[in-house]
């Protein structure tokens, strides 16, 4: 190793902070291709006016932004219009339950997760990924042939002789929650367990033995020491939600939209890809805001625990 | 509590204790059948070699494993089947297994808050006991810092300061200095010592390090093979061992074959090879001319001139320099090798070289007759 201190700005230093700069290119190149470039044409778009038959002409209109909260009345007056406010909070509401949801059956799993035998671990952590091996799409698709009217579902129930009509089970807000919290089980479970591998399983004969009973235990010391992998759970969660489209499609038979939707249907029927831009720009303003809140608010609370 | 008192009830029993792993017929035998009395306010030490079975017995005494068979009394009162945390034991665990969560002042706390005692106490009482406790272990400074900014021996007092604070009856010490390194071990061994002396608690302590037990404890149980081999004052068991396992395992010793030559009340004579007489504590199921075997610690040999009386002829094979104390091997007639020890002393010890013919001087009186 070459230990001797370097002049700033000599030549090796420079030579070095290029090979540096090199080093992190590609990454620079990804993001930059495939975040910033995409967005900036997302921004561009909503930004033009709509081709009643798809695509945009290129010509300047804020129109696209009014229309989020103003409805353009015959006389050309707006007027306020609270329907994409309503699939917005429907939608909100929605990513919350799921993720409620998720983080109630995930939770439990990633414990029992954590507390099994490293041996087993490998095989489990395994089986929990299986889903992803098939399309999100045919999973779905799947769901529709277990819940619908003539079903594996209500035709077993039927042929039991435990119910007389078929139930309802598909086309409604409980099959979306259903088919979302399916989905997304698994980004809860592997982050949590995560958080709980790396965590000494003494601290919990040490809560034990300080008079902690099985409760006090799990909120005192596991819940606080899983917090992070709960937190990336609740996010990987809550953000694909508020913007699913699959789900509420197939399973919620499109008739009450959430956010997911409406900007799909912007781009497809409607042929408004002036507004589904806009639509897709203020959900990701607006999850980006929470997080970036919520990632200041930590910071400042460790700042004050741990100093630095 | 009296003298009387601290007699008649022992602060810990353990009585017929067995504990077999999985089937109880087939399985894994951790320990055999262990009898043990505890007094109350005495520092008790555990010591054996890994996978003797110490650990486990004080984790039974803890609530972390059960019994297979026998009882765990707690001052007269059968504990084996209540969990940890309805015993009034408390463990500073090996690895420290602080609360990474919280600050110092919080882990401390969490044994109080959580004890049933705790919700009567009160906060500011709670607060109170903390800062005692902090002084008791001298890490008032660190009360709001966390665990991972503490060096090893601090997360050590804070460790044994949080067990000591919801004032449990008896303290479990899990090897707790083995990740130290060996000056704080050595100042943690007389801190530790100090605040059994200061807090009148139980100590029962666990240790494979023989230096730790004798230096710290006010008796010992020797542990191997899932059984009790020994139980004595750290003298006792340095000076008297049982059986050729206790001898070997504390400090080094020496085993020589001896004859019993004649039988006395209280004493044995013993011809060892050689033909010079020892003398022996007595022990049941000697007889005049059994063979046996006599340990004797180097430190009670004496290397002295060839031909000297009363002395056994030697040769001097190796020497080897200690620091505090030189050692020797040497040889005698018939073979068998033996380690000398003498303090290291200006002016002495000088003189000889391997292969020197030497004369080696038995302290009569310091051998010890061994049951196997």
């Amino acid at each position: 190793m070459n230990s001797r201190p370097i002049a700033p700005g000599s030549a090796l230093e420079r030579r070095r902070a290029l090979g540096s700069l090199l080093g992190v290119s590609p990454a620079l190149l990804a993001i930059g291709l495939f975040l910033l470039v995409p967005i900036l044409i997302i921004a561009a778009y909503s930004l033009m006016q709509a081709n009643p038959y798809g695509g945009v002409d290129q010509v300047f209109s804020s129109e696209a932004y009014t229309s989020l909260l103003f409805e353009r009345q015959l006389d050309d007056s707006l007027a306020f219009t609270d329907s994409y406010l309503i699939i917005a909070l429907r939608s909100v509401g929605i990513a919350t339950a799921t993720t409620l949801i998720t983080l109630l059956i995930g939770f439990p799993v990633a414990v029992w997760l954590a507390m099994q035998p490293i041996r087993r671990r490998g095989l489990l952590i395994f089986l929990i990924t299986i889903p992803f091996w098939a399309n999100l799409l045919i999973r779905t698709y799947a769901w529709i042939l277990l819940l619908r009217g003539t079903g594996v579902i209500n035709n077993s129930l039927l042929g039991l002789g435990l119910i007389q009509q078929p139930l309802p089970l598909l086309y409604n807000d409980g099959a979306v929650l259903l088919g979302l919290v399916y989905t997304y089980a698994p980004f809860v479970v592997l982050p949590i367990y995560a958080t709980l591998e790396k965590m000494d399983m003494r601290l919990l004969e040490a809560a034990q033995d300080l008079y902690a009973g099985r409760l006090r235990t799990l909120r005192k010391v596991v819940l606080p020491i899983a917090r992070p992998g709960i937190l990336a759970g609740a996010i990987l969660t809550f953000v694909p939600c508020l913007g699913a489209m699959i789900a509420p499609e197939l399973l919620g038979g499109g008739t009450k939209l959430m956010l997911g939707n409406l900007i799909f249907r912007q781009f497809s029927d409607a042929r408004n890809w002036p507004f589904g831009a806009a639509l897709a720009l203020v959900l990701m303003a607006a999850v980006m805001l929470v997080l970036m809140f919520y990632a200041m608010r930590t910071e400042r609370l460790r700042v004050a625990r741990e100093g630095k | 509590m009296s003298a009387l008192h601290s007699l008649q009830t022992a602060a810990v029993s353990i009585r017929s204790v067995r504990k077999v792993y999985g089937d109880p017929q087939t399985g894994p035998v951790a320990l055999k059948h262990v009898d043990l009395d505890i007094r109350d306010n005495e520092f008790f030490t555990l010591l054996g070699p890994s996978g003797c079975g110490k650990t486990t017995l004080l984790r039974m005494i803890a609530g972390f494993e059960f019994p297979s068979a026998g009882e765990i009394l707690l001052y007269g009162e059968n504990i084996a089947d209540r969990p940890p945390y309805e015993r009034p034991v408390n463990t500073v665990f090996q690895h420290y297994a602080l609360f990474p969560h919280m600050s110092i002042a919080e882990n401390l706390a969490f044994g109080l808050e959580s004890h049933p005692m705790g919700k009567r106490l009160g906060k500011t009482a709670i607060t109170q006991r903390v800062s005692e406790m902090l002084a008791l272990v001298q890490m008032e400074r660190f009360a709001d810092r966390r665990p991972s900014q503490l060096s090893g021996g601090q997360q050590q007092r804070v460790a044994l300061a949080r067990a000591l604070a919801p004032h449990p009856k008896v303290l479990l010490l899990d090897e707790p200095l083995s990740a130290l390194d060996l000056k704080l071990r050595q100042a943690m061994r007389e801190e530790l010592k100090s605040i059994q002396a200061k807090t009148g608690i139980t100590f029962i302590f666990v240790t494979h390090d023989q230096e730790e037990a004798l230096t710290m404890s006010d008796r010992i149980a020797v542990l191997a093979e899932g059984q009790v081999q020994q139980v004595g004052r750290p003298s006792d068991i340095y000076e008297q061992p049982n059986n050729r396992f206790v001898a070997d395992f504390i400090g080094e010793t020496n085993f020589l074959p001896a004859q019993v030559e004649t039988l006395a009340d209280d004493h044995a004579l013993l011809r060892i090879t050689g033909g010079q007489l020892m003398r022996a504590a007595g022990r049941e199921g000697l007889h005049q001319g059994a063979q046996v075997t006599l340990s004797i610690r180097p430190e009670r040999l004496q290397l002295v001139a060839p031909d000297s009386p009363e002395t056994t002829p030697c040769t001097l094979v190796e020497q080897i320099y200690l620091g505090t104390d030189l050692q020797y091997q040497v040889s005698l007639a018939d073979g068998s090798h033996l380690r000398v020890r003498t303090p290291n002393r200006a002016g002495q010890n000088q003189s000889f070289v391997p292969g020197q013919r030497l004369g080696l001087q038995f302290d009569r009186e310091s051998a010890s007759v061994l049951l196997d």
